[in-house]
Order: structure tokens, then C-alpha cells, then sequence
């Protein structure tokens, strides 16, 4: 726990700033005291509006009620902290009686009551042995994502594809719900939004009421949540924090929705703060990776107050080198300079390639970091995509491969597949999670990614020919990216997997089977692995949620961190602020020191420093400077040898 | 803000009473029906609303059904107090955000908005002692008892209760620590070198004050109305005295002298019963003017108390200027006549508890409106104390049945009856303002073409009772009856020969002729005769078919 003398400048803006605000705060950011204290703040600051804080679990309700309840707000109810389960609960206890709802209801909580429920319903729609009695637990599913959805009988038309009676049953559902005095969780916010939808008057008293709302692990809300959201702060007149543990253009996404994401913007003037990693972060390195924000291009502009810095001995510092060997090197002397093992140290890349190149030169200077096993072993997203229909088609009924599938191919199109909707479809047709990818994909998909789909579906779907398919994938990246100079990247990534797939081939015949291609594709020479005490060597994706003391970020240099991609879409690009974000994250998981490295020289080809080191407005040190100090402690500075 | 409904249980007399508010809202019935019970159940509850504080109520104030009843077993006292918009929104965010929260908020109709408190009392056996608690009700009819205390103490900033009982004794309400008053000490608005000027020239100190304290010109002013309404001097009618020393005691001691009609300045307190209440609601009247900054309700007993009739009317003017809203117990008839039906609350004790009776908007058409406020309100608005209207067709029933009880040995009057003549006015309106204020009704008419009239239009009102119970046509005609028993000598004076029937009185048909003959001028004259003939004879000279009607009024008035 932090007091609020102890935040940091970014903790503090996001405490105190006006207006509405999307605070992304990892792990260790410190952002229960930060909901904790920008409620208070502005219940203190308002005279009589009260306060709305939705928060994931019963333990983060308590978490907040815990801060909230250090301070007295005198004469003013206390703020409203609790879940979307609990707040519909509330809302329809209250005013549900418009719709129809007794509020002496009983919420199903258990799977094992809505399925019986729904046997019931299934019982009296289809008659007692109709083949879907023994499906309720899929039916049960089915109409949470349909309550998920924010799905309306009377408004929403279902996929086509999809039979008739789902539409059907799910008014069938809701009427026995009304029925029997029962709701479970999606059909709780199904009547709330319906609820405040029709009475207008009891939308306008809750706005009256809670004049400050506050939405924990926003990345997680589906469609009815945010729905609800909109009811609850419509206008200007709310202030509105909205706190995400990564902003949901990142390299992990966890299969939730993304479309509110996009709604955000065009609902709200949002500001976004970035917070440090990890609250015991210096305030200048965070003040350092803040100028990223206030960089003329960064969309998110903010003000960072800079009296909250007493740590004037510390220094930020970027070194260029003269090549990679170099670089490395020098982390190494560090390294040893803070006491030998390096384990409270991490070297962080941007990429894997870099990560293992930077762990294979240390092995030679005689460190043995740990580089922990990488599931996705390339790094371009089209790649990944056919790794991950591989996978999928090896695995069809594994929920997390399908989560990655939809994930790289939203990174790879852009487009959103909902995980949710495949699970559904998958239920439906009793088919695979691929098929029903495939199916949702081809129904949702605009025409230019048709040939990617005709190509899974020629080879995999129709007939079980995955050897074939990885050949066409490649055929057809080559033709798309032919003479693309900045796609060296991924057209050496195309080789190094051709080279693989020829030793597969060579080693296990062409009849090889996709579970020895699976488990025998390893695109990468194996490391000597040591124990995870010692230094890590990750990339930056891997070293979410994880903080230490010393952190060396090497290898920043255009393509990487920003990427080619991000590049391409132009300075101000979305994309461009995801990977600010990247790099701030990066940098603000260090406790006590930050160095930033990068060479001239990659793998044989040129590389240019990233521009992020100059929109921070960092002084390069040539290599050719060793002299001076790269490292200090929060205590005391640490001579390093020359 | 307005109150818009009280629920009374289990207090004193009254097992379950919903009384409805208006704006201003006339509490009337006969004594031990409830109107103090009510406005103290009210009183109670608004007066100091602190959830946690001393018991309101005493042992006392518990409903005891049966004479072994103990307040120790009996059901809990409950109040509850429905406050409501008088427009949308008229609230604003405040209350709200006060009580939003706690979801004790209503809506009704057309979204406005309501609140009810609730104040409840019971014996906790547990504990042997009487435990009380201060709630809310929400839209579910649930009590909301987990609602912090700074709820309770802004909720009640929202208004204020003013209650001022029958006896109203200037003594005590010029007195510095009475609650109206002292508002007007307190806001000296002396300066400095005024107040030495007083402390220096005694002589000038009267003028001074009253010159120089501003807010009692608000007193003043309303004191001065006193003359509208009581006979006073005509000039300088009131003047605010002052004992000479230092500023706080000269204010503590302020007296309020009003010139008499011989022009002598005699102290309030030394006027008669009637000054001195009627100067108490001019000062709170004053008071209201002045220091009002929420919404105020007062409850007012017996305003009329020691005024001359034509007082009341013009104070009755007065009264609806104070205050927000109103309620106001009575048993003036002269105050009835300037109140609007609609207001009436009339209270009644039946054999299942003390009930209350208003006429709901609609009852009434327009027309029946005009004539009720013509016939009713503003000439006889007594008959609105009535327990038992007999309803008769004219003047010789009016007369007639009167005597006729008396010759019987019972007094009419007395039983609360009243006799109400309907061929002037309108039946139908009669019985349902009847019905509505739960004053019982019998009506009487001669059995001839004029029946099916009042068949017609009693039979819509009365549709679901036995007709028999409400009406009774015992003769063709009155005069017919009272000849046919005797009374001929008596109408034999006013009809002249030749208009005799031709025929011998014991034909058919004879007595039915004679009474035809009767001039109608003199109808009301031979009926007063008659009406004091029939007393000296006692109860032989009562014919059965009025002794028939009188034993059943008497029966429907002692409650069926």
C-alpha cells in the first residue's frame, strides 16, 4: 500500500488530473491506491455528487473500500464500490419492479443451477426428449454470450447461419427468468440496461447520484457491461476513470472484446496515462519515460509535473555501440559491476531474435542468463497466424490456442474475431474451434482476407493437408511482400522457417504427422537454460507484470522498438502510441537503474537508434565515452570501471 | 416539498388511519375522533427527527384494543410521513445525492418524486424497555434501516413543523424563549451608537427600538391586522416596549403593548382570550415572513377558538398565507364555509377504530359543486357535523319531524342528526358528499310522481345496498298522513269551504282531496302548528308512519 505523498508524478496526475481518463496500469502500478485516492479526491472536490466504483472481484472491492475508509468524507454517503454483478443486483432490487422484476429475485450464481434452469425451459419449449436437453451447459453458454453481446430479440438479428431457435429460445430464457424470480449474471444486466433504457427518469437520478464513476480492469467488460456503462455516465457531466491493466493493442490480449475499445474514443474525450510498471520505479525514470508522452506526436499529451524528483544523482543513460558483440559487452561489465549474478538484473530486447542473439553473447562473456521458453516463435504476426492454425488444428477444442489465433490475426488484419463467437459457433455445430473460426472468419471477414481463408479452407478443412497449406502460405507471402525492403524482416523469418521445415521433412518423411511437426518445430537453436535466479534475458512482451532492481534495454533501434509497422503507419499512428507505450512500460519496471543500449549493427545490416530516444531527449553516449557513469542506485552512485 | 399522505397504527385511539394532505387540508369530527391523536402522531414524527434520541412516545401512546390490553404486548406505533414533489424535478440534485444512495427514493406518477419516513415504536421484551427506530420505506415497501444518522439530521433541514395548540397564550409565546419570538430578539439590528443613545436617553429608548429593530415592523404589521378583526383603537394600534438597561435585557424583555378602545396602551398578555390568540398566529404569521428558509408545515388547533364568527371568516383569509401547507383541526361552521370540500377530512369513531372520510376529487360535478356550495357550504356548512342526515323533501317534514321525535322523548339534535331539505337542492349530490364523509344518510318522500325521481337518482349511489335502507316512502303526502291522524283541525284554518271535498270523510280518496286544497302559502305555517301540537301530545299524536321513519333514523344513526 502507498500514501499519496509517496506517488510518483504519473500516480499523481492520474490522481488529480481533470476530466475523463483511461489510467493503463500494469501490475504493481499501484492503481487500487490510485482509484482509491482520485474517488476521494473528487468527492472532496464535488460537494454532494457521490461516487461508483466498479471493480473486478469481491477482494478489489474490499482492496478500495479498505482506502476509502482511512479518510472520512464527512456528511456524504460513502461511494458505491462493487461489481457489475453486484451493481445490477442493486439496481434491479431497486427499480426492477418497471420491467417486471420482483426485488426479492434470486441470482443463479452456480453453472449447475443455470443448467437446470435451462433444462426446464428446454423441457417446456421443445418438449421432454428433444435431443437439447442434453445440451444445456452449451445452451447455457451460448446465452451468456448472447447476454455478453448486449443481443436483443426485439432490436438484434442473429448470425444467419446460426438456427432459428436460439432467437427463440433466448426470449423463451428471459420470459421463464421473469417467471420463476430468478436472473443470472448476463440476464441481470440484460434487464438493467433494458431498465434504463425505458426509464429515463431512473438514469437521470443515478447520474444525479454518482457523479464519479471508475471502472477497474476495463479490458475485461463485454459489450452489456460497457452498455451499461454508457447509461450510467452519458455525458461531460461525470468524470469517469477508467483503469486497464495494458491497453488492448498489445501483444497479449486475453480473448475479451475489443469493440468498446473502439467505441471509447468516439464516446469520450478521454486522456490516457501511462503509469509506471511498478510504484518503487525512480521518479526520474519515470519523469524520463514520461517525455515519450509529451512528445509533439504521442496523442496522448499530458503535463508531468516534475518538482516530485529528488533523485538527482540518478541517470537515465543510452549508449550507442559500434556493433552488437560490443553492446553486449558492455551490459556484461555492468553487470558485473553490481555483484556478479546479475538475478535482481534483466536484459530486455524488443524482439526475440535480438533477446536470443544478446543471450547467446552473454553465455560467451560467461553469464548465464535464463531466457524462458517462447511459446510464439516469430516474431511477424502473419507467421504467427499460421503457427497458431496449426496448433489450433492439432488442438481443436484448446480455448487458449484459439485466444492466440484470434489475437494474431487481429494483429496480423486488424479485424476482430470474437473468441466468444467461435466458442459459440463451436457449441452450435458440434464442430472444432477451427472450423468454427473459420466459419465465423468467412462470415465477418471483409473480402481482401478471402484468399488467407480460401487457403485454410482448401487444405485443412476440406481435406487434412497442412503440409500443402504451409507451402501455399508461403507462396503467398512472397508474392504479396516481393521486393518489400522493410519486410526483410519477415521474409527472413519466411527462410528460417522454410529451413526447419525442410529438416522436419528430411527427418520424419513427407508423411510427417502435424503432431511431430508440432512438437518438433523449433525455429530456434536450444539455449543452456539456467535457473530463473539468475539474469533474464527476455523480450519485452515476456517481461509483463515483472519488475527489477537493474533493467538494461538493449538493442533499441528503429524496427524494433517502434516497428516496422508501427513505422509505417506514420508518426502519430495508434500503433505508433502502443509501442510509446511498450518502451514507457518497459523502462518503469526498474526499481533502481535503467540503461538503454543499442549498436550501429544488427545481424549484419545497419540499424538507426529508435526515435523514441529522441522524442525522450536523451543525450547519446558513444561507446567510445566508457568513462562516464552509467549506473547508479537510488542510494549512492556505482562507480563503473572504464 | 409537500406531505402528501400520513399513515398512523397503534396510536392512541386510532388502530389504522391514511390520511391524505392537501395544501391546506381541515380536520373535522366530533371530540375523541383523533384530530389531536392525529397532529400529535405527526408532531412526533417531524418534530425532531433523531434516529437515536429519547423516546418520542410514552406508554400511553400505545393502541390498547380491549381494557386488558398492555403496552408491553400490543402491536408497535407506526408512523409513517409520505413527503413528495409539488412538481417534477422541483427537488433538484441535493436530496438526491442525499438519499440516493439508500435507494429510498419513489417515483409516482409522472416521475415525481417521494420519500416516506417512518417512525416506529414497540416494547423489546428482551430488553424490558420501548425501542424506537427512525426508517425509510422504499419503492418495494421494505424499511431501509441501515441509513446513517447525517441522512436523518439533513433530511430534516428539508422542512420544518410548526404546531400550535387550541390554547394559544401570548405569555407564553412573547415570552424571550418562545420559538417565534425570539427570532426577532435575537436579530438585533442595533448599531453601536444607537444602543448608547438608548443606554443615555431613557425617555426616547421606546421610539428607538421600535424604529431602529426592523424586524419587529414585521410583528407590527401583522399586529395591526388584529384590526380588521377585533375592535381596537383606530390609531397606533401597536407599539413594542421596552424595559430600559443593557441592550440584551432590553430585548429579553420586550413587551408588546396594544391600544385599547379607550386609547390606553395595555400589555399584550393583559388582552382578552381572543387578542391574545389571535396575536400568536399574527406572530407566527410574522415569523414565517420572515425566518423561513425551508418548507414549513403548521398544524393549527381550533383557530377560531374565542373569535366572534365573522372574525373567523376574515382570519380564515389570513391562514392561507401561512406556512407552506396546512393542517388545520375545527369545529366552526362558520370556518367550514370557506373551505373548499375537497379539504374536508372528517373524522368518525366506528366500532372498527377511528376511520377518516374526504370527497375524492371528481365526485362531484360542476353542477353539483355550484349547488352544494350555495345550499350547503356557505348557508348551513354546519350540517357538515352532523353524524345522520335525514333527508326530506321540504319545509313541513322539516318541521314536522323534529317535533314528532320530541313527542317520542328523544332529541334529534342531540343524537347528531340533522335534517337536510333535498327538493331545493339536489339529492344525488347530497348522498354522495353523504357517503364520502361517512355521515350517514335516510332519506324520506312522499310516495307520489316525485318517487321515481328520487328513485332514479339515489339508485346509481346507493346501487349495491337494499333500497329499503335508505329511503322510505310511507304516505302519498305528508299532509295527507298528518290529516288522516288527527291534524284536520288544524289545517281546517287556512283552507277556506268552498275548496273542501265534496265528498264525506269516510269515502276513499277524501283525506288525498283535502290535502289538495291546502293552499301552498299556508303549507309551512299549518305544519309549524301542527309541529307544535304534536308535541303537546306526546307520542299518541305522532302517526306510525313518522314513528316507523324516526325509530329507523334512529337506528341507522346509532350505526346500523
Amino acid at each position: 500500500m502507498v500514501n499519496i505523498q509517496d506517488l510518483n508524478d504519473r500516480q499523481y496526475e492520474a490522481v488529480t488530473r481533470d476530466g475523463h481518463l483511461l489510467v493503463v496500469a500494469g501490475k504493481g502500478s499501484g492503481k487500487t491506491t490510485i482509484i482509491g485516492e482520485r474517488i476521494l479526491q473528487l468527492m472532496r472536490a464535488s460537494n454532494d455528487g457521490g461516487a461508483l466504483v466498479i471493480a473486478t472481484t469481491p477482494k478489489d472491492v474490499s482492496a478500495i473500500k479498505k482506502i476509502i475508509h482511512q479518510h472520512s468524507v464527512s456528511r456524504k454517503a460513502d461511494p458505491r464500490i462493487t461489481t457489475f454483478s453486484q451493481l445490477t443486483e442493486w439496481l434491479l432490487n431497486y427499480q426492477g419492479g418497471r420491467i417486471g422484476i420482483s426485488p426479492n429475485f434470486i441470482p443463479l450464481h452456480s453453472h449447475h443451477d443455470q443448467e437446470l434452469f435451462m433444462d426446464d425451459v428446454v423441457k417446456d419449449v421443445f418438449g421432454a426428449h428433444h435431443y437439447l436437453r442434453d445440451k444445456c451447459g452449451d445452451i447455457v453458454r451460448i446465452m451468456e454470450w448472447l447476454f455478453s453481446e448486449s443481443y436483443d430479440p426485439e432490436y438484434d438479428d442473429i448470425s444467419p447461419e446460426w438456427p432459428g431457435w436460439i432467437s427463440n429460445l433466448f426470449k423463451e430464457y428471459c420470459n421463464a427468468l421473469l417467471k420463476a424470480n430468478y436472473q443470472d449474471s448476463g440476464s441481470m444486466l440484460f434487464f438493467c440496461n433494458r431498465l434504463l433504457k425505458e426509464h429515463t427518469f431512473f438514469t437521470k437520478h443515478l447520474n444525479v447520484l454518482w457523479t464519479t464513476i471508475c471502472v477497474d480492469e476495463f479490458q475485461n467488460i463485454n459489450q452489456a457491461q460497457y452498455n451499461l456503462l454508457r447509461y450510467l455516465a452519458p455525458n461531460k457531466h461525470q468524470s469517469l476513470l477508467l483503469v486497464t491493466d495494458q491497453y488492448p493493442v498489445s501483444q497479449q490480449w486475453n480473448g475479451s472484446s475489443l469493440k468498446h475499445f473502439s467505441a471509447l474514443s468516439d464516446d469520450y474525450d478521454l486522456e490516457i496515462i501511462q503509469l509506471p510498471e511498478n510504484f518503487r520505479c525512480p521518479p526520474k525514470i519515470v519523469k524520463q519515460a514520461s517525455q515519450l508522452f509529451q512528445s509533439k506526436h504521442s496523442n496522448n499529451q499530458v503535463i508531468v509535473d516534475s518538482s516530485n524528483n529528488s533523485f538527482t544523482k540518478l541517470s537515465v543513460d543510452f549508449k550507442i555501440f559500434y556493433d552488437h558483440k560490443e553492446e553486449v559487452e558492455y551490459i556484461a561489465q555492468c553487470i558485473t559491476s553490481l555483484g556478479g549474478d546479475g538475478k535482481n538484473c534483466a536484459v530486455i530486447a524488443p524482439t526475440n531474435r535480438l533477446v536470443q542473439a544478446t543471450a547467446f553473447e552473454l553465455q560467451n562473456l560467461g553469464i548465464h542468463p535464463f531466457v524462458p521458453e517462447n511459446e510464439n516463435y516469430f516474431e511477424s504476426p502473419v507467421l504467427r497466424v499460421i503457427l497458431q492454425i496449426l496448433w489450433l488444428a492439432h488442438y481443436p477444442s484448446d480455448r487458449t490456442a484459439l485466444n492466440r489465433l484470434c489475437h494474431q490475426w487481429y494483429l496480423h488484419t486488424g479485424n476482430i474475431i470474437e473468441s466468444q463467437e467461435v466458442v459459440t459457433e463451436s457449441v452450435l455445430f458440434r464442430i472444432g474451434f477451427l472450423n468454427a473460426w473459420f466459419n465465423v472468419a468467412h462470415r465477418n471477414e471483409p473480402r481482401e482476407h478471402h484468399s488467407t481463408l480460401m487457403l485454410i479452407e482448401n487444405h485443412l478443412i476440406e481435406r487434412f493437408d497442412f503440409l500443402t497449406l504451409i507451402s501455399a502460405f508461403f507462396d503467398s507471402i512472397s508474392d504479396i511482400y516481393r521486393g518489400d525492403t522493410h519486410q526483410s524482416f519477415l521474409m527472413n523469418e519466411v527462410m528460417k522457417w522454410k529451413n526447419l521445415h525442410q529438416e522436419l521433412i528430411k527427418k520424419f518423411g513427407s508423411r510427417i504427422t502435424l503432431s511431430d511437426y508440432i512438437t518438433h518445430f523449433s525455429p530456434l537453436s536450444k539455449m543452456e537454460s539456467s535457473s530463473p535466479n539468475s539474469l533474464q534475458c527476455i523480450t519485452i512482451e515476456r517481461a509483463k507484470g515483472l519488475r527489477f532492481e537493474h533493467i538494461f534495454f538493449a538493442g533499441m533501434i528503429q524496427g524494433s522498438i517502434p516497428s516496422y509497422d508501427a513505422i509505417r503507419d506514420g508518426i502519430n499512428s495508434q500503433k505508433m502510441d502502443e509501442e510509446r507505450r511498450h518502451c514507457f512500460a518497459t523502462m518503469t519496471r526498474a526499481q533502481k537503474s535503467l540503461t538503454m543500449t543499442c549498436s550501429m549493427e544488427y545481424f549484419g545490416s545497419s540499424a538507426k537508434p529508435s526515435q523514441f530516444i529522441e522524442e525522450m531527449g536523451l543525450q547519446s553516449i558513444t561507446s567510445n565515452d566508457h568513462c562516464s557513469r552509467v549506473n547508479t542506485s537510488t542510494e549512492e552512485a556505482i562507480e563503473l570501471p572504464a | 416539498m409537500k406531505i402528501t399522505s400520513v399513515q398512523i397504527r397503534n396510536f392512541r385511539g386510532i388502530k389504522s388511519l391514511d390520511l391524505e394532505l392537501g395544501e391546506t387540508t381541515v380536520l373535522v369530527g366530533e371530540n375523541n375522533t383523533g384530530k389531536t391523536s392525529v397532529m400529535d402522531a405527526l408532531r412526533l414524527c417531524l418534530e425532531d427527527i433523531e434516529p437515536r434520541n429519547r423516546i418520542v412516545f410514552d406508554a400511553l401512546d400505545f393502541h390498547l384494543p380491549t381494557d386488558s390490553s398492555e403496552p408491553t404486548s400490543t402491536d408497535p406505533i407506526e408512523i409513517t410521513v409520505t413527503f413528495s414533489e409539488r412538481f417534477k424535478g422541483e427537488w433538484g440534485t441535493k436530496i438526491e445525492r442525499l438519499v440516493g444512495e439508500y435507494r429510498i427514493i419513489q417515483w409516482q406518477l409522472g416521475d415525481i418524486k417521494t420519500i416516506q419516513l417512518h417512525l416506529q415504536c414497540f416494547y423489546d421484551s428482551y430488553n424490558s424497555e420501548f425501542v424506537q427506530t427512525w426508517s425509510f420505506i422504499d419503492q418495494n415497501g421494505n424499511k431501509s434501516d441501515d441509513i446513517p444518522r447525517f441522512v436523518f439530521a439533513e433530511f430534516s433541514q428539508l422542512f420544518q413543523y410548526y404546531y400550535l395548540g387550541a390554547l394559544r397564550d401570548a405569555a407564553q409565546h412573547f415570552d424571550e424563549s418562545g420559538p417565534f419570538w425570539k427570532p426577532f430578539l435575537i436579530n438585533s439590528q442595533l448599531s453601536k451608537k444607537n444602543r448608547e443613545e438608548i443606554e443615555s436617553k431613557l425617555v426616547e429608548i421606546n421610539d428607538l427600538i421600535v424604529a431602529s429593530h426592523a424586524s419587529f415592523e414585521n410583528v407590527m404589521v401583522r399586529l395591526r391586522e388584529l384590526q380588521s378583526l377585533v375592535l381596537l383603537a383606530q390609531d397606533d394600534v401597536v407599539s413594542v416596549d421596552a424595559v430600559p438597561s443593557r441592550m440584551f435585557d432590553i430585548l429579553s424583555r420586550a413587551q408588546v403593548q396594544i391600544r385599547s378602545k379607550t386609547g390606553a396602551m395595555i400589555p399584550l398578555v393583559r388582552h382578552g382570550e381572543g387578542t391574545q390568540s389571535l396575536s400568536v398566529l399574527m406572530l407566527f404569521s410574522a415569523f414565517f415572513d420572515s425566518h423561513s428558509k425551508s418548507t414549513i408545515f403548521l398544524a393549527l388547533e381550533e383557530p377560531e377558538a374565542h373569535l366572534h364568527p365573522s372574525a373567523i371568516r376574515i382570519l380564515w383569509k389570513i391562514l392561507q398565507t401561512y406556512a407552506n401547507q396546512r393542517l388545520i383541526s375545527t369545529h366552526s361552521g362558520e370556518l367550514l364555509a370557506e373551505v373548499d370540500i375537497h379539504d374536508i377530512r372528517r373524522l368518525s369513531q366506528s366500532s372498527d377504530g377511528i376511520k377518516v372520510h374526504q370527497v375524492p376529487l371528481g365526485l362531484l360535478s360542476r353542477e353539483e359543486s355550484r349547488k352544494f356550495n350555495s345550499h350547503i357550504r356557505r348557508a348551513q356548512s354546519g350540517l357538515l357535523y352532523a353524524r345522520c342526515w335525514l333527508l326530506v323533501e321540504g319545509e313541513t317534514e322539516s318541521w314536522i319531524y323534529p317535533s314528532a321525535a320530541l313527542a317520542l322523548g328523544w332529541n334529534l339534535h342531540d343524537e347528531g342528526i340533522r335534517i337536510v331539505e333535498y327538493q331545493q337542492s339536489d339529492i344525488a349530490m347530497l348522498a354522495k358528499i353523504g357517503d364520502a364523509l361517512g355521515i350517514l344518510w335516510y332519506c324520506v318522500g312522499d310516495d307520489d310522481e316525485n318517487r321515481k325521481k328520487v328513485e332514479k337518482k339515489l339508485l346509481p349511489i346507493i346501487s349495491d345496498r337494499d333500497l329499503n335502507e335508505k329511503m322510505e316512502f310511507p304516505y302519498p303526502n305528508i299532509e295527507t298522513n298528518l290529516l288522516q291522524h288527527g291534524y284536520d283541525q288544524v289545517y281546517a284554518q287556512y283552507v277556506t269551504d268552498l275548496r273542501l271535498p265534496k265528498k264525506s270523510s269516510d269515502e276513499s280518496g277524501y283525506w288525498e282531496e283535502y290535502a289538495k286544497s291546502i293552499p301552498k302559502r299556508s303549507k309551512t305555517k299549518a305544519a309549524a302548528d301542527v309541529a307544535v301540537l304534536m308535541e303537546d301530545q306526546g307520542e299518541a299524536g305522532v302517526p306510525p308512519q313518522i314513528r316507523f321513519v324516526l325509530e329507523k333514523l334512529r337506528h341507522i344513526s346509532q350505526g346500523g
